[in-house]
């Protein structure tokens, strides 16, 4: 079983959360306190754009999104994939102005907090704030790795690091079932987020699949082998920060 | 992005394995579908390294949504020279 509806608005967020520091009831209380009602987002839609000055940062609740980057001859550039429990504009609150777009993959439930709300929440609760600081730097690991797999790892190394990170991020909010998750993404979407053609990512699912690595059909994974999986993609799960430490 | 009355063009792949491409990509004429044919070849070999020399042959195949053949472009790989190929005439 994967992608369980979500207990709560906020239990991906607070699940994930949890795995890197303990929460007190308080905090979870106030993090609860700062989100207005979800609403749905349908795929294809803009959650955030490029350029506005959000008054608000969005969690997403459940869903895909994307933040992505749009040239001029229309090519797009994913560089990141946003899952359940993510704060995909947290960044706003001191960016204040977006400097890159956010956009539904899937259908999508998110849910937005206040900017003035969340500055007082994390006066009132600094040990949240600096679990969220947290979130965004670990934003700005995933962004580093993607670069490095951009720049320097193979096509087959690459879309495996992908697998590996999304199978992590998806277990760490509860989302991901034993090795296995569901990716509802087309192969443009993967084109888009690898850098690479749709035929391309095509043939490399193929040879994930040839390989006995991974059984890929229906947006479903099952992950078969692991370690072969990490070694494929030389994947050091370091910079998601999966274990608990006082911060 | 471009949607519309563009043809489509599918991109299939062939080295022993053929790999069919069902989804196709809307290309403004066949000059596009050259320049894509290239860029996906390209792309596939970059990361193949010697274990080209396994296969020893890659095709990208462009059909048109009759499914009839637009373009191809093959890269091979071999021990010996193309046919014909000299060094120079003079050798060095």
């Amino acid at each position: 079983m994967t992608s369980p509806r979500p207990a709560s608005r906020i239990s991906t967020l607070v699940d994930k959360l949890s795995l890197r520091d303990r929460l007190t009831p308080e905090e979870v209380a106030a993090l609860d306190q700062v989100l207005g009602a979800p609403y749905e987002v349908p795929a294809g839609a803009d959650i955030v754009r490029q350029h506005t000055r959000p008054q608000q940062s969005t969690l997403l609740i459940s869903g895909f999104s994307a933040r992505y980057t749009t040239l001029e001859d229309g090519a797009r550039q994913i560089t990141e994939i946003n899952v359940a429990g993510d704060f995909i504009d947290l960044h706003s609150l001191l960016m204040k102005q977006m400097d890159h777009g956010v956009l539904a993959l899937t259908d999508c439930v998110v849910a937005q907090a206040a900017h003035t709300r969340l500055i007082q929440l994390t006066e009132r609760h600094p040990h949240l704030g600096r679990l969220l600081w947290l979130d965004t730097i670990i934003d700005a690991a995933i962004h580093r790795q993607w670069l490095v797999a951009m720049g320097r790892r193979s096509g087959l190394g690459h879309l495996a690091h992908l697998v590996c990170e999304l199978y992590l991020r998806l277990q760490a909010a509860g989302q991901a079932g034993d090795l296995t998750f569901d990716l509802p993404l087309t192969q443009t979407v993967l084109g888009d987020a690898l850098g690479l053609s749709t035929v391309h990512v095509s043939r490399l699912i193929t040879e994930l699949r040839g390989e006995g690595v991974v059984s890929w059909s229906g947006g479903r994974i099952r992950i078969l082998d692991w370690y072969r999986l990490a070694e494929i993609a030389e994947f050091d799960p370091t910079y998601l920060r999966l274990q608990s430490e006082p911060v | 992005m471009l949607e519309g009355r563009l043809p489509r063009y599918y991109f299939h792949t062939e080295n022993g394995d053929r790999i069919r491409d069902d989804q196709g990509e809307e290309l403004a004429d066949v000059d596009a579908a050259r320049e894509e044919a290239v860029a996906v070849l390209g792309e596939i070999l970059r990361y193949r390294g010697a274990s080209f020399w396994t296969t020893r042959s890659f095709s990208v195949i462009v059909t048109d949504a009759e499914g009839q053949t637009v373009v191809s472009v093959t890269a091979r790989a071999s021990d010996a020279a193309p046919e014909g190929w000299r060094l120079s005439e003079g050798g060095q």
